[in-house]
């Protein structure tokens, strides 16, 4: 009986070694150590220093001399989102459960969109289906669907209904301003109501490696034509410096297509795909860590892809959005 | 990713063929068969350092299924498991707020062991018996918190070298149990209690291999499924496993047993570039049915 019990306590106490097989717990609040943490898993995976020539190495030297052992967590935060925020990458956030960092990228230009005018002067009896609010312009010659933001659902019979609505009209205009993005499968699901046929419309690579110029190899970005119910007359899609991330990816892909007009300002940029991630004091963080190509392989879309036709907002007359009007007139036309 | 989407789909059904082989060849053999069913409790801890270096930890539920067979010479068995359990992060205490953050884990776990009797170190009433285990484990965690790395799946194939001791513990005679004022007139039972412990001798893990995204849901209906969830995964031969069991069976008049038993398990998967690491501690009652 002694050995049944010397036996059963051997196979109990391996259960007890596990703190000693795995890694040290890397749990801590030390400035220091976080600081580390966090520039190393930018200088890791962060997918732009070269588009945006940022020195890493030097940032590390003026940000780490602020740290000290009586630097306390708010100073702590404050010290790390600023050293983020040089990435000037909107797509970048410092969330501390006291505060979230973020660097608005839409803020560094002129706006151009004010929802007023448009629901006053323009759809004052709009439509809201789903995630869309539209109603028709010009006698019913054009259709106007405005959709906020990529984080809202792209649903199938919200669409259907929508372009059926507007199947007779001469053309759309698909007002995409200060949407500052959301869900990348957003971007297919709505792109491809408007595509006459599939195509490869540009090109994703990630970090794979710990040198800054490490990338994977170009994945194909592709948009296919929907099956069911779409709208292949012309679609003036109406963008500006608000229009980040998704709706950016959205503007790019909109190039290969030859129905589709890109009007108003650049995009805001953010080509790239955050990832996320967790710092030893329980904050998280998150950075681009991928890179968008168009398709001759150009990496400009984390700087804005830039309008086909380019008009501003003019915010002396407030009954009137100059965007609005020409791309009315380039339908018409 | 044609090559390593065969390499997987081989590893994580060897189990299955390998056990199923295993069955139909001792079906010419009869011994004793049971069905098992299994619950109880689990206690999991994880650390994937691609997107966090502290552990999480949390205790859930656990269910099983399985099939087991013994003969005097050998025994084996295949189980399917699931446990699932809401895990907070071991974050270190803050100045201001609690950091803690909260993610679901879900493991799927399937389970074969043969082993023969090693005759040489068996007595009357101590079998003990060397074999080989294959252990599938696949896990899906949800962080939220983590943004867009919200979702994390992995794979850890392992195959085992086990050792196991039975003891037969079981009373042969009737006996008069008095504690005081408690009497109670006890029953010849039949019994056994058995030590199980498993070392890793080939680690495989399925990983993503450097930065922790997909972006392959950008094709949206272009985008295969496999490649949605997989996308830059890549497989690895790294890594350690260990695990051990104590169990504890009783057997009843109408040939079915119920077995209590406690199992610890932990995993070491390195991958491509940064670790992931996980443990497990579970109590479990099982109802064997004869078959």
């Amino acid at each position: 009986m002694k050995k049944v019990f010397y036996l059963i306590a051997i196979v109990i106490s391996l259960s007890a070694c596990e703190k000693a097989l795995f890694k040290k717990d890397k749990a801590s609040n030390n400035a220091r150590t976080n600081f580390e943490y966090l520039w190393n898993e930018v200088d890791k995976k962060y997918s732009y220093f070269e588009l945006k020539n940022v020195n890493w190495d030097s940032i590390k030297t003026v940000y780490g001399a602020q740290i000290s052992e009586s630097t306390s967590e708010y100073q702590l935060f404050e010290i790390l989102a600023n050293m983020m925020n040089e990435l000037k990458d909107d797509h970048t956030n410092l969330i501390s459960p006291f505060n979230i960092s973020r660097y608005d990228v839409a803020l560094n230009s002129d706006a151009n969109f004010r929802l007023r005018t448009i629901e006053e002067f323009y759809i004052p009896n709009a439509q809201i289906s789903g995630s869309f609010l539209h109603d028709f312009l010009e006698d019913e010659e054009i259709g106007y669907i405005r959709y906020s933001s990529f984080m809202n659902s792209v649903s199938s019979n919200s669409l259907d209904y929508i372009l059926s609505r507007y199947k007779n009209t001469k053309g759309l205009i698909l007002d995409l301003r200060e949407n500052g993005g959301g869900s990348i499968i957003n971007v297919p699901a709505l792109l491809e109501r408007f595509a006459p046929e599939r195509k490869l419309v540009g090109y994703f690579k990630t970090r794979n490696g710990e040198n800054h110029t490490d990338f994977s190899e170009n994945s194909d970005f592709y948009i296919g034509s929907h099956d069911g119910i779409k709208y292949t007359k012309p679609v003036m899609v109406l963008i500006d410096r608000g229009s980040y991330s998704a709706t950016t990816m959205f503007a790019l892909a909109t190039k290969a297509f030859a129905n589709i007009t890109l009007i108003g300002d650049s995009t805001g940029g953010g080509g790239g795909l955050p990832n996320g991630g967790q710092l030893p004091n329980g904050w998280i963080y998150r950075f681009s860590i991928s890179q968008l190509l168009d398709l001759n392989g150009n990496n400009f879309a984390e700087k804005g892809v830039s309008a086909d036709i380019n008009v501003s907002f003019e915010w002396t007359d407030l009954t009137k959005d100059e965007i609005i009007e020409r791309a009315i007139i380039e339908i018409m036309n | 990713m044609k090559n390593s989407s065969i390499t997987l789909i081989f590893v994580l059904f060897s189990t299955f063929f390998f056990s199923q082989d295993s069955i139909v060849v001792k079906e010419k053999n009869k011994g004793s068969r049971y069905f098992n069913s299994t619950y109880g409790l689990t206690y999991s801890s994880y650390r994937d350092e691609a997107t966090s270096p502290l552990f999480y930890n949390g205790t859930g539920l656990a269910f099983g299924v399985g099939l087991s067979k013994f003969k005097s010479q050998y025994e084996s068995q295949l189980d399917l498991n699931l446990n699932i359990s809401a895990n907070l992060s071991k974050t270190p205490e803050n100045q201001l707020y609690p950091s803690k953050k909260i993610a679901y884990f879900i493991n799927m776990a399937l389970h074969y062991h043969h082993l023969r009797m090693i005759s040489s170190l068996s007595k009357d009433k101590r079998t003990v018996l060397i074999g080989g285990t294959s252990t599938t484990n696949f896990n899906s965690r949800i962080n939220p918190s983590l943004q867009n790395a919200t979702a994390g799946i992995e794979f850890l194939h392992n195959f085992m070298i086990t050792g196991k001791v039975n003891f037969d513990i079981s009373r042969l005679e009737e006996r008069n149990l008095k504690l005081w004022f408690f009497k109670k007139h006890l029953k010849p039972k039949q019994r056994t209690l058995n030590a199980i412990v498993n070392i890793g001798l080939l680690n495989f893990n399925y990983r993503p291999n450097y930065a922790y995204l997909s972006d392959a849901d950008i094709n949206g209906s272009e985008t295969n499924w496999v490649n949605y969830y997989l996308n830059g995964y890549q497989l690895k031969m790294n890594g350690w496993a260990l695990s051990s069991s104590i169990e504890y069976i009783r057997y009843k008049e109408n040939k079915n047993a119920l077995k209590w038993s406690y199992n610890w398990s932990a995993y070491s998967a390195p991958g491509n570039y940064e670790t992931f690491q996980m443990a497990m501690h579970q109590v479990k009652f099982t109802i064997m049915f004869k078959r």
